[in-house]
């Protein structure tokens, strides 16, 4: 049998105000593919970033083939046999796959010039182990997605490590990208290698790994033989059982549903998403539930113009009936609120009230000289701040003096004055606190139930559940699912793991 | 989106790959019928003549571009140091053996403080070097008292020498630019240049020292503005008031006709630099042979730019840089 070559004991780590790991123990044996797997929040990222000499554990042992390592940072992380491909790639474009790989130290020559023909068969070899066949001097701007992830993984592999960890290395790879890597991970596992793959894809588990960990809020929640499990059993430890019930916000709005305002058939988006088809009313808010990586981000940047599409039609309602609109036009249309609000173009410097107005300085014109009317601007501002609740010290104070949730509002106030028939919102209560969170939900009820409609995103399910009225599950660029008021936190899991048996309502 | 496909885009993709080159040909070829001297030995010659000073001044501020930043100080840098060298010579009576060296060590310096203001003060390079471009020029006038100062008669003719047709500025220029290509292509540190031209923060996550590149390269740069402003003066025999004026512009233009990108992280000395520092010169020296009115000069010269950059905006967006999509 083989032997364990991983083993941590009690890591425990706490950030201020929050136990991040509480006591894991995790033991991964050499060609072993062990599954990590949790809900967002739950851990993962911590505890393997501890692995990694990222982040210093407050508490716990690390072993590995029996000897306790002490891993202060990512060098020494490396120098023990740890690597660690991220899922964010790390790459310079411009530079050739050689350089890449051995920025960081690269072989040299006697006269100190870099000693490029062993850095490339070196480079060679390893592209080759990968069963990749692209020569080291290409450039990386010129690699397919499928083909950079690889690179990262030869990086991580230049140091013969012991332990490889990949953090969802799949998140932007097609699938025929996918078959690659899960082969060169296998031929890995045959090696002798330990990995460590985190992964949202469930179905990537059973096709890929041994063993599953399942964490939930900083602690091992269960796993075992992936052989013994399925995807209910996972779902569940992944959520605990405690918490499958969720209340709904309270929500005064008429159950029938009004007039269609956006109507989208088939749109496409090279690489990112096809067929779509959906309609939005007036007055619901609907969750567009998609993991990271799903396309739900790309479809809400198309539908709000941001992006270009490839195919299909955008109607919107214009005047009483629906009217074709082009995709560069969305923007007059639909308003769009992200979880990055000084991409929003929050000037956090300036004041809250000039922050309102900015949206709409034409209609706060006087009405005979070509300037502002600061009194109309001030009497807007004002019933903005109050119909949204914008706690402040004085308008004229700066943005930046407000707390994030009330930084969002402003940008709500925008979309309010402008009014648009749509408004989609991703993420848009990402780093808020518990308090803000609950009021910017509350505000996006009110807002629909004053005649918007609205397309929310986020990662949260607990977020999703609590304002949507119906929902749409995307899984790898598709609309999988539409479910109904009454879906489960475990059917919106299933189907965005794109296991459920798909259930049209 | 699909780019390229049609047969229009195939010509358009031929022009952005080559399209540089095309130009180049086209316009020597212009000025070889259009004038009779233009294509002679002798003034070949003195086009590379002319070009030599202002290729090794600008060659440190091609690194400092492909870190995706900027330095418009070197033209007040080449006259500041060069200045002092002058006085320390003919007002000082210091030898030239010890005085060139001073010279060069005070560009390095000049850019070494730079670099300190950009990098471990945060300010904006441009800005920083605006600053210190009105600076250096400020105390190099105030050195000087405003008043041309010649140098040594050994040096001048030094200036003007020849090998054969060939000028010997223009041979150590060029043997001065291959030390630079090889050590920006070959050595570990030239290629951390150029990482940081991809992005600061992937550059530091690959353990690349940002600040420590980003400081050496402001300092090569204000040493190849020392350098280059030395053979200005061998050439024209003294350090005159206008020395370096408005040369950081012609050197961005160099740079970014040479397809340099201005974002940082693509281009080489060679050819890109030096084929467009050849650009300026022919264009410069064709017109005076057209009999040109020197101020169509400047207008040329702001055209090929406006050119050169939409050409780098073009290149950019053809080919998105950044290719960590999520979500």
């Amino acid at each position: 049998m083989t032997k364990t070559s991983l083993k941590l004991s009690d890591i425990r780590k706490s950030f201020p105000g929050v136990i991040a790991l509480n006591g894991i123990n995790l033991e991964a044996s050499a060609g072993e593919v062990l599954a990590l797997i949790g809900a967002n929040g739950a851990g993962k990222s911590t505890l393997m970033n501890v692995l990694g000499g990222i982040v210093h554990m407050d508490s716990g042992r690390i072993e590995i083939d029996g000897e306790t390592v002490e891993l202060r940072n990512p060098l020494e992380a490396k120098a023990t046999g740890i690597a660690f491909v991220h899922q964010e790639m790390a790459l310079l474009p411009t530079m050739s796959i050689t350089d890449n790989m051995y920025i960081s130290g690269y072989p040299r020559k006697a006269n100190g010039l870099i000693d490029y023909k062993a850095a490339e068969i070196r480079c060679s070899a390893v592209l080759t182990t990968l069963g990749c066949s692209m020569p080291p001097r290409t450039k990386i701007k010129s690699l397919g997605a499928g083909d950079r992830q690889m690179v990262e993984i030869a990086r991580a592999l230049l140091s013969d490590p012991k332990i490889i960890i990949f953090d969802e290395p799949t998140s932007s790879l097609s699938s025929a990208e996918k078959t690659r890597l899960f082969a060169v991970i296998r031929s890995l596992r045959e090696r002798g290698s330990t990995i460590i793959y985190i992964t949202h894809f469930l179905d990537e588990i059973f096709a890929l790994c041994d063993r599953a960990l399942v964490l939930r809020n900083g602690e091992v929640a269960g796993g075992g033989k992936v052989a013994d499990l399925d995807y209910e059993r996972i779902v569940k430890l992944m959520l605990g059982r405690t918490d499958l019930d969720t209340a709904k916000l309270d929500r005064e709005r008429a159950g029938s549903l009004k007039e269609v305002v956006l109507k989208v058939t088939d749109l496409g988006q090279k690489g990112s998403f096809e067929g779509i088809n959906l309609e939005l009313h007036s007055g619901e808010v609907v969750g567009l539930w998609g993991l990271l990586g799903s396309g739900r981000s790309e479809i809400a940047r198309a539908l709000a113009g941001l992006d270009p599409v490839d195919s299909g039609k955008m109607e919107v309602l214009t005047k009483g009936s629906l009217k074709t609109m082009r995709s560069a036009d969305a923007k007059k249309w639909i308003g769009m609120i992200t979880e990055n609000r000084r991409e929003d173009g929050l000037l956090s410097q300036s004041s809250i009230r000039k922050n309102i107005s900015l949206a709409s300085l034409p209609f706060l014109m006087s009405s005979f000289w070509p300037f502002i009317n600061e009194k109309k601007e001030k009497s807007e501002a004002a019933r903005l701040i109050e119909r949204l609740e914008i706690k402040n010290a004085g308008m004229e104070m700066p943005v930046a003096t407000l707390s994030g949730g009330n930084q969002q509002k402003v940008i709500l106030s925008r979309w309010l004055q402008k009014n648009p028939p749509v408004l989609i919102m991703d993420e848009p209560t990402r780093g808020l606190d518990v308090g803000a969170k609950l009021e910017i939900q509350s505000r996006i009820s009110s807002l629909a139930g004053d005649g918007s409609a609205i397309l929310v995103i986020s990662s949260e399910i607990e977020e999703i559940m609590g304002i949507s009225d119906r929902y749409l599950v995307i899984y790898k660029g598709r609309i999988v699912a539409e479910l109904g008021p009454d879906a489960s936190k475990e059917e919106l899991l299933t189907a965005a793991v794109g296991a459920a048996p798909v259930r049209l309502s | 989106m699909s780019r390229g496909d049609s047969a229009l885009g195939r010509v358009a993709g031929i022009f952005r790959e080559y399209g540089f080159l095309i130009i180049l040909l086209a316009v020597i070829l212009f000025f070889s019928v259009a004038t009779k001297r233009f294509f002679s030995i002798s003034n070949i010659m003195g086009l590379l003549h002319a070009c030599a000073p202002i290729a090794i001044v600008a060659a440190g501020l091609a690194l400092v571009v492909m870190t995706g930043k900027l330095d418009i100080s070197i033209g007040s840098v080449s006259f500041f140091s060069c200045a002092v060298g002058a006085i320390l010579m003919t007002r000082m009576g210091v030898s030239p053996a010890l005085a060139l060296p001073i010279v060069v060590a005070l560009g390095a310096l000049c850019g070494l403080l730079n670099g300190l203001v950009c990098v471990y003060l945060g300010v904006n390079p441009l800005i920083t070097t605006m600053g210190s471009m009105f600076i250096f020029r400020g105390l190099a006038l105030q050195l000087t008292g405003s008043r041309v100062i010649s140098i040594p008669q050994s040096l001048r003719t030094f200036g003007n020498f020849r090998i054969g047709p060939v000028f010997l500025d223009v041979i150590i220029a060029i043997l001065f630019l291959l030390v630079v290509h090889v050590l920006h292509t070959r050595s570990p540190s030239g290629r951390r240049v150029m990482a940081l031209g991809n992005g600061a923060e992937t550059a530091a996550r690959l353990g690349v020292r940002v600040k420590t590149v980003s400081l050496a390269t402001f300092m090569i740069s204000g040493l190849c503005a020392g350098i280059g402003g030395l053979f200005a003066i061998f050439q024209m025999g003294a350090v005159t008031l206008q020395m370096g004026t408005g040369q950081e512009f012609t050197a961005i233009a160099a740079i970014v006709i040479g397809g340099i990108s201005l974002f940082g992280g693509e281009g080489a000395i060679f050819p890109n630099y030096i084929l467009g520092i050849l650009t300026l010169g022919i264009i410069e020296n064709g017109l005076n042979h057209l009999g040109a009115s020197p101020y169509v000069y400047p207008f040329v010269r702001g055209g090929i730019i406006l050119l050169a950059m939409y050409a780098d905006s073009l290149k950019r967006s053809a080919k998105p840089l950044v290719a960590l999509s999520r979500g």
